[in-house]
C-alpha cells in the first residue's frame, strides 16, 4: 500500500514498565475514515499520542505523511509546523485543551503558534464560529462551558487549522445524547465528507458510534491489533467483539 | 457571594465544616478567576497600559519595594499601589479581601516570633524574661510591609492583564521560553486542579453517612491532597501535550501587537524618581 497517511512497523511503548503497546504493525490508509475500537486500556489512546508525535516509540518505527516521525525530526522548527499544521488532534478531556480567555482565542491558538497572518484568523475564528454555532459564545471563558460546548469548541480550535489527517480521542466519551449526535453528524457530514484526501483516525469503544462514521476499523486488545477490517465485517463479527469486552459476555445481538 | 450555599455546611459541627470550607475557598477562587477575567478586559489606568511597560514598570517597584531600607518608602509603595489599583477598578476593599488579609495571616506566623526573638533594647517585658525589643518590632514591622507591598502589586498585575499578555510581555522582556512555559501551564491546570479539588471533595463527602469527627476529616484532607499531588503532574503534562499538539514550541503567540504609546511612557518615567528614591535612601 502505497498512499498511507501512517505507517507503523513493529512499535512498543510502555509507560514506566506498565506496557501499553506491543509489536503495533499497521498501515492506515490515506482518505479513509479509521475507527480504533478497543475496550479501556486497550491502548487506543496511547496509539494516537504516538501519531500525533507526542511520545515516540521505544522500539520499533513509524512513518507520517511519508517521513520518520521521531523526537528528532520533530525538533526542527520548519518540520515541526508543517506536521502540525498538517496533522490535528483533539483530546478525549477537553479541559487540557482549552486554556485560552475566551473561546474566540481558543478557536486563535493554533493559527497563531502556525504563524497565520492576522487578517486571514480574525477571518477563519468568525466563519468556524459561525459553522460551529459558538458565535454567542465567542468572549466566554472556554472553561466554564457545558460539557457538549467544551467539545465543540475543541473540535473547532483544531478543525480551523484544516489539517489533512484528524485524530479524535473518543470524541463522544462523557456526552449526553444529543452532543453526541451534534458531534458524530458533524464528523459524518463535516471533516472531509468534500474533499476524499481527508483522513480521520478516531478512537472508541462505542459500536454505534463505529457504524455511523468509520469505513475501516481496527480492533486494540491489551496494546495489540488483534483485528483490521472493513467496519461490516468487524461488527459483524459478534465473537471477536465479545472476546475483546466490546459486547456484553451474554449472546446480545449486534447493533448496527 | 452565594458560594457557600452550593456546599452543604452543618453550623455547629466544627470539623465538618473544615471541609464545607475548603470547598467554599475553592469556589471563591474560581469566581475570583472569572471576576479577573472581566476586570482585566475593562476600562482602567493599568489596564490601558501596553503590558511590556506594566510588567517592567511593576517589576522595578517590586524589586524597589524589596531593596528599600525604610518603612515610611515602603508604606509609600504600598500608597501608590492603592492609587494605581484605585484608578483601575481595583479598590482597597478588593485588596484587603484578596490580599492584605492572607498575607497578614501567613507572614503573621514568622513576624510576631521576630518581636521577641530579635536581640536588642526591651519596649515591652512580657513574662518568662522575655520583651517586645525594637529592633524585634522593626523587623516583624519590614517583613509584613514588605510582603503587602510586593503581592499588592504582583496582583495589580494578574488583575489588570489577561493572562497570555503576560506571559507574551515577559518574552519579550528577554525571560527564556522555558520559563514562560512553566508560568503559564501552572496558571491554567490550577484552575483544573481545583475543580477536580471539589469533585473529590463532593465525591467523598457524598459517600459518608453521618458527620466527619475530627480525626475523620483530618484524614479526608490527607487523602485528597495525595490524590492531587498525582492529578495536578498529570495534567501539566496533558495540558503541555495539548498545547504542542497545536503548535506551541514555548513561544506565545497572540492576536493583538504590543503598542507603546505616550501614556506608557509617560508611566515608566513616573516610576523612574521614585524607584531611585527607594533605591538610593
Ligand atoms: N500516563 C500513564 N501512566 C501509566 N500508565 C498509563 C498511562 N496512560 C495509560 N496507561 C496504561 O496504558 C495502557 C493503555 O492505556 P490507554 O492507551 O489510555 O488505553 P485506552 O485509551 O484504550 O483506554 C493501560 O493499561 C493504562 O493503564
Ligand atoms: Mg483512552
Amino acid at each position: 500500500m502505497n498512499d498511507c497517511v501512517f505507517r507503523l512497523s513493529e512499535v512498543s511503548f510502555s509507560y514506566k514498565g506498565v506496557a501499553a503497546l506491543s509489536g503495533v504493525t499497521l498501515d492506515l490508509p490515506r482518505g479513509r475514515r479509521i475507527a480504533l475500537l478497543g475496550a479501556n486500556g486497550s491502548g487506543k489512546s496511547t496509539l494516537l499520542r504516538l501519531l500525533d508525535g507526542l511520545h515516540f516509540p521505544e522500539a520499533g518505527r513509524i512513518e507520517a505523511l511519508g517521513a520518520p516521525l521521531s523526537a528528532a525530526a520533530l525538533a526542527d522548527e520548519a518540520t515541526a509546523i508543517a506536521f502540525r499544521r498538517r496533522v490535528g488532534f483533539v483530546f478525549q478531556n477537553p479541559d487540557v485543551q482549552l486554556f485560552c480567555p475566551s473561546v474566540f482565542d481558543e478557536l486563535a491558538f493554533g493559527p497563531l503558534q502556525l504563524h497565520w497572518p492576522r487578517e486571514r484568523i480574525r477571518g477563519a475564528v468568525t466563519r468556524m464560529l459561525d459553522a460551529f454555532g459558538l458565535t454567542a459564545l465567542a468572549n466566554r471563558p472556554p472553561h466554564r462551558l457545558s460539557g457538549g460546548e467544551k467539545k465543540r469548541v475543541a473540535l473547532a480550535s483544531v478543525l480551523i487549522l484544516d489539517p489533512e489527517v484528524l485524530l479524535l480521542d473518543e470524541p463522544t466519551a462523557a456526552l449526553d445524547p444529543q452532543a453526541t449526535d451534534d458531534i458524530v453528524t458533524r464528523l459524518e457530514t463535516g471533516f472531509g465528507a468534500q474533499a476524499a484526501d481527508r483522513t480521520l483516525i478516531f478512537s472508541t469503544h462505542d459500536l454505534d458510534v463505529v457504524a455511523r462514521i468509520a469505513d475501516h476499523v481496527v480492533v486494540l486488545e491489551a496494546g495489540r491489533v488483534v483485528a483490521e477490517g472493513p467496519t461490516a465485517s468487524v461488527l459483524a463479527d459478534t465473537a471477536l467483539l465479545r472476546r475483546t469486552r466490546l459486547l456484553p459476555a451474554q449472546a446480545i445481538p449486534a447493533v448496527g | 457571594m452565594g458560594e457557600q450555599s452550593f456546599v452543604h455546611s452543618h453550623p455547629g459541627h466544627g470539623e465538618t465544616d473544615l471541609v464545607a470550607r475548603i470547598s467554599g475557598g475553592i469556589k471563591g477562587l474560581m469566581h475570583h478567576a472569572d471576576d479577573a477575567v472581566a476586570l482585566a478586559q475593562g476600562p482602567g489606568l493599568l489596564q490601558g497600559l501596553d503590558p511590556r511597560a506594566k510588567v517592567a514598570g511593576i517589576f522595578a517597584l517590586i524589586l524597589a519595594a524589596v531593596w528599600t531600607q525604610s518603612l515610611v518608602a515602603l508604606a509609600l509603595v504600598l500608597a501608590l499601589a492603592v492609587v494605581l489599583g484605585t484608578a483601575s477598578g481595583i479598590g482597597p476593599r478588593r485588596l484587603a479581601r484578596q490580599v492584605w488579609g492572607v498575607v497578614a495571616a501567613f507572614t503573621g506566623v514568622i513576624a510576631l516570633p521576630a518581636l521577641v526573638l530579635v536581640p536588642g533594647e526591651a519596649l515591652l517585658p512580657l513574662p518568662f524574661g522575655l520583651a517586645i525589643t525594637e529592633q524585634g518590632l522593626r523587623s516583624a514591622a519590614f517583613l509584613t510591609l514588605r510582603a503587602e507591598t510586593t503581592a499588592t502589586l504582583a496582583l495589580l498585575l494578574v488583575l489588570s492583564t489577561p493572562w497570555p499578555q503576560v506571559l507574551k510581555a515577559l518574552r519579550s522582556l528577554g525571560v527564556p521560553r522555558a520559563g514562560v512555559m512553566i508560568l503559564g501551564m501552572t496558571h491554567r491546570y490550577i484552575f483544573v486542579l481545583a475543580e477536580t479539588t471539589l469533585d473529590l471533595f463532593e465525591a467523598r463527602r457524598s459517600r459518608m453517612v453521618g458527620r466527619l469527627d475530627a480525626r475523620a476529616a483530618r484524614a479526608l484532607a490527607m487523602g485528597i491532597a495525595g490524590t492531587l499531588f498525582e492529578r495536578s503532574l498529570y495534567l501539566a503534562t496533558e495540558v503541555h501535550l495539548s498545547m504542542i499538539a497545536r503548535g506551541y514550541r514555548g513561544e506565545v503567540h497572540l492576536l493583538d501587537d504590543f503598542r507603546f504609546r505616550a501614556r506608557d511612557a509617560a508611566f515608566l518615567l513616573a516610576l523612574v524618581p521614585v524607584c531611585l528614591a527607594l533605591v538610593l535612601r
